[in-house]
């Protein structure tokens, strides 16, 4: 097991890679856990679950919505859920979303920590203490920011993973290396296979390298005003291709990465060969590189994207391998280039 | 700066040169009439101006004046009728001045323009002229309501003077920095900030006000021009996710995004409701409040608590939100009601009795009564006494951010109002309720003998001078109210806390009192 400590605005957060549920009881001393789940981890998983009450939602991302919030609040408010109760979140990234939410909010906050459950949510949603729900169309409108505690990342539970949700957690592993570390992405090309596996020393060490990148990111930037905005990289067109096509998550921000490293190329910052490089990685990973999608939609989406401010749209290029810069490209210029 | 300027403003007639001039000699400041200013360099009359070159070229004179006016200091400014509506005249001579609107019923403007024969008044110059300023002053009633207003009615120059003068020296807007959470905003308070609620908490993009029916209609146009406002129906019933929800629809609708600052201008229903949506909205945007309510401003504007209300109960769900200013325009509280008024004394109350004697006696020695549409404190009393109630509660929110300890005392008589306004079913009001409480702890108090029994005979008096009441209703059924406090959420493990006297201006937090000793307090305390 490998553990990480991180610095939240509210206070210092573990993460455990490697730790396994049934040890979560470990992390929850003298606070009566209330568990938020989904059906999927929850029919698989509850004899592991330590006692206390279990609050079960639907999955999938259309109830990550304020009135799923509401009925998580009423049945806190029915079991009579005081400030001496930890919220455990078990499950994905919309699972975290919203536990944290509801953590971050109920009775103006309570102790909380994540188990997360699939690759995406161990090297993404687990770092950075965003949380929300989707609103009026538009992804984590309403949310706030609150790091938990803690967060075990059981590395055994991946394989009950549908490959759909691999291909997210390798999209944003792939991000992390291509972003801030040329020697990750290096081994990360050599141990492709491994990954694919789920060779265990392989992913330990890559979620780690990954959190221990997020984390740094996100510690100079507790608010996503600069540096934080790195971690965008392939996900400005990413959310826009995800929102017209509706491809899943990973094969959006994988396609993104590639249109990214296009525009990067473009103004001289990558080499044609930096960009094979990048687009072999994905292909090694069974991560699509390109998808047809309605340009002039996505170019829609994008300029409605909650990230813009004014004209321009906040852009996150590549500059080398292992670095990267952000800039800002305005939407005329997005309309001209020529790789979308 | 050293000396800023005063500007006058308001309708014709109400004596905006007289006034000025005298000040000006008062204090040996130099004397500027605006419409004279602008006479002398056009080498025209104003009717001149108006007849051949037009209202537009005049106003363009007037905003160039109002430009070069702001860069001096030590002026006295009076200004033409309509100068100070233009909200970028507004924006500059208040930025470097202090303004005053002159007031005057119609009878005495027209009989003052007839008898000063020296003045022509184009706009007066119909059949009804009577008419016409009731009609120009209903048009402007709203622009002029934004600055702090001084009637001069029945008043001889020079007592309009005297107390210009007087509250000028003695009562600039006070500012108290505030840390909370590593951050460091000011609460601003003073009479007619809300024009420059905007330069006053430094905001550059697009502004949002969240507001209530109520106030939205009163004060929504005196935060100048903004980008957007959203009301949202008053009362405690309304704070709730679905309000919050729709509040965020609108805000997506018309593009709001991370730039922008949110204003919640109100009473603290509307303080928790925008502090929630500035909260959550996109994980965060920046919030200034703009309290309306004696209560908001002393108590729910400061700490940082953004809080909705769950069917199950109040403030269930809630967040930590700390504002970037809060600017407080006690001109505001003339609108409130008595009952409201009250409410909030009740807070004020309770401030100086945990941390502030000196605040205590000047509660004491003062008048604080109100009646239907009348304000009896002067606004100048009224903003020292906000000012000095807002510190004690600054003072313990920043000792204690996150309440988790010190901000208990804040709490005083609220173990006992809660359980109260519970066991009536929210009939009584908070503000009566917390009252009854502040009996009741310094009845408790005695009984314990932490403190002598002279201070609930002191308290008693102050509280029904500010129209609260000290006693509680027959009706109430004080095992119930017991029971209640017993299931209050701020319970530790079924221990009740209590907040208690040493003396006035000094509390502690204690859970070494008995069920029978509480229910002895009730019944002593009881109609």
């Amino acid at each position: 097991m490998k553990q990480l400590q991180i610095q939240g605005a509210s206070g210092p957060s573990t993460i455990l890679v490697g730790e396994q549920l049934k040890n979560l009881s470990d992390y929850l001393p003298n606070r009566t856990p209330v568990i938020i789940t989904d059906e999927n981890v929850g029919q698989r998983y509850a004899e592991q679950f330590p006692a206390g009450h279990v609050i079960t939602i639907g999955s999938g991302e259309g109830i990550k919505t304020l009135e799923t919030i509401s009925r998580i609040y009423s049945e806190l408010v029915a079991i009579e859920a005081d400030r001496a109760c930890s919220i455990v979140g078990i499950g994905g990234g919309i699972v975290c979303d919203m536990a944290g939410f509801v953590a971050s909010t109920y009775l103006r906050g309570l102790h909380f920590g994540f188990v997360a459950t699939t690759l995406l949510a161990q090297v993404d949603a687990s770092v950075g203490g965003k949380n929300g729900v989707n609103f009026g169309g538009y992804k984590n409108m309403v949310g706030t920011f609150n790091q938990p505690e803690f967060v075990l990342c059981d590395l055994d539970m991946l394989h009950s993973l549908p490959e759909t949700q691999l291909q997210s957690g390798f999209a944003e592993i792939v991000k992390h290396a291509a972003i801030a570390d040329a020697g990750m992405f290096a081994a990360l090309e050599n141990d492709a296979d491994k990954a694919l596996a789920l060779d265990r020393r392989v992913i330990e060490r890559l979620v780690y390298d990954s959190l221990v990148i997020k984390s740094t990111i996100v510690n100079q930037d507790e608010k996503e005003t600069g540096e934080r905005r790195k971690l965008n990289f392939g996900h400005t067109f990413g959310h826009a291709i995800e929102k017209v096509t509706g491809v899943p998550h990973g094969q959006a921000v994988s396609v993104g990465m590639v249109l990214a490293a296009g525009l990067s190329q473009q103004r001289g910052l990558i080499t044609p060969r930096e960009n094979d490089r990048l687009c072999g990685l994905l292909e090694q990973l069974n991560l699509p590189t390109r998808i047809t999608f309605d340009k002039g939609a996505v170019l829609e989406a994008l300029g409605k994207d909650k990230k813009r401010e004014n004209e321009n749209v906040h852009f996150v290029l590549l500059n080398g391998l292992g670095r990267s810069v952000i800039t800002e490209i305005s939407l005329a210029e997005l309309r001209r280039f020529q790789g979308l | 700066m050293d000396k800023p300027n005063i500007v006058l403003t308001g309708f014709m007639g109400t004596g905006k040169t007289t006034v000025g001039k005298k000040i000006a000699q008062q204090l040996a400041y130099d004397f500027v009439d605006t419409d004279e200013l602008i006479q002398e360099r056009a080498g025209k009359t104003v009717p001149e101006i108006f007849q051949e070159m037009g209202e537009i070229a005049f106003r363009e004179m007037e905003a160039a004046v109002a430009r070069e006016l702001a860069g001096m200091q030590g002026i006295v400014i009076s200004t033409g009728g309509r100068l100070m509506l233009d909200p970028g005249n507004a924006a500059a001579l208040s930025s470097t001045g202090r303004v005053f609107c002159l007031v005057a019923t119609p009878e005495e403007i027209l009989e003052r323009v007839t008898n000063d024969p020296d003045v022509e008044r184009p706009l007066l110059t119909v059949q009804n002229p009577m008419e016409r300023i009731v009609e120009l002053m209903q048009q402007r009633q709203e622009g002029y309501g934004q600055f702090s207003q001084m009637v001069t009615s029945e008043k001889t120059p020079d007592v309009v003077t005297k107390n210009l003068v007087g509250i000028f020296q003695s009562n600039p807007d006070q500012r108290v920095p505030i840390m909370g959470a590593g951050k460091r905003y000011e609460y601003i308070v003073g009479g007619g900030l809300l024009p420059f609620v905007k330069n006053l908490a430094g905001i550059t993009g697009p502004v949002a006000v969240i507001t209530d029916t109520n106030t939205g209609p009163l004060y929504a146009q005196s935060c100048g021009p903004v980008d957007m406002v959203i009301e949202v129906p008053p009362g405690q019933q309304h704070k709730t996710l679905t309000v919050v929800q729709s509040i965020c629809e609108e805000l997506i609708e018309k593009g709001f995004d991370r730039s922008g600052t949110i204003i919640g201008l109100g009473g603290s229903v509307i303080s928790g409701l925008a502090g929630f949506v500035a909260a959550v909205y996109m994980r965060g945007v920046d919030l200034v409040h703009c309290p309306t309510s004696l209560l908001a401003m002393v108590d729910t504007s400061i700490g940082g608590k953004a809080g909705i209300n769950l069917p199950q109960g109040k403030n269930l769900v809630g967040a930590f939100k700390q504002p970037t200013a809060v600017i407080a325009d006690v001109a505001t509280l003339q609108s409130l009601s008595p009952e409201e008024f009250s409410s909030g004394m009740a807070e004020v109350i309770k401030h100086s009795l945990i941390d502030d004697a000196a605040l205590f006696a000047r509660i004491e020695s003062g008048s604080w009564a109100r009646e239907a549409g009348t304000l009896v404190p002067p606004l100048a009393d009224l903003q020292a006494l906000v000012a000095q109630a807002i510190q004690v509660k600054i003072r313990i929110v920043q000792e204690d951010p996150f309440d988790q300890g010190r901000r208990n005392v804040l709490n005083l008589g609220h173990t006992f109002a809660h359980a109260i306004e519970q066991v009536c079913k929210h009939t009584i009001r908070h503000g009566e309720a917390v009252a009854m409480g502040l009996v009741a702890a310094a009845n408790l108090s005695a009984r314990l003998g932490h403190s002598s029994p002279s201070l609930q005979e002191r308290l008693e008096p102050v509280l029904a001078d500010a129209g609260l009441p000290n006693r509680i209703p027959a009706h109430i059924d004080l095992p119930q109210v017991y029971e209640a406090m017993r299931r209050d959420k701020k319970a530790a493990s079924g221990r009740i806390r209590f907040i208690l006297f040493r003396t006035i201006g000094d509390v502690f937090v204690t859970d070494a009192v008995t069920q029978a000793q509480v229910l002895e307090t009730l019944a002593d305390i009881r109609e």
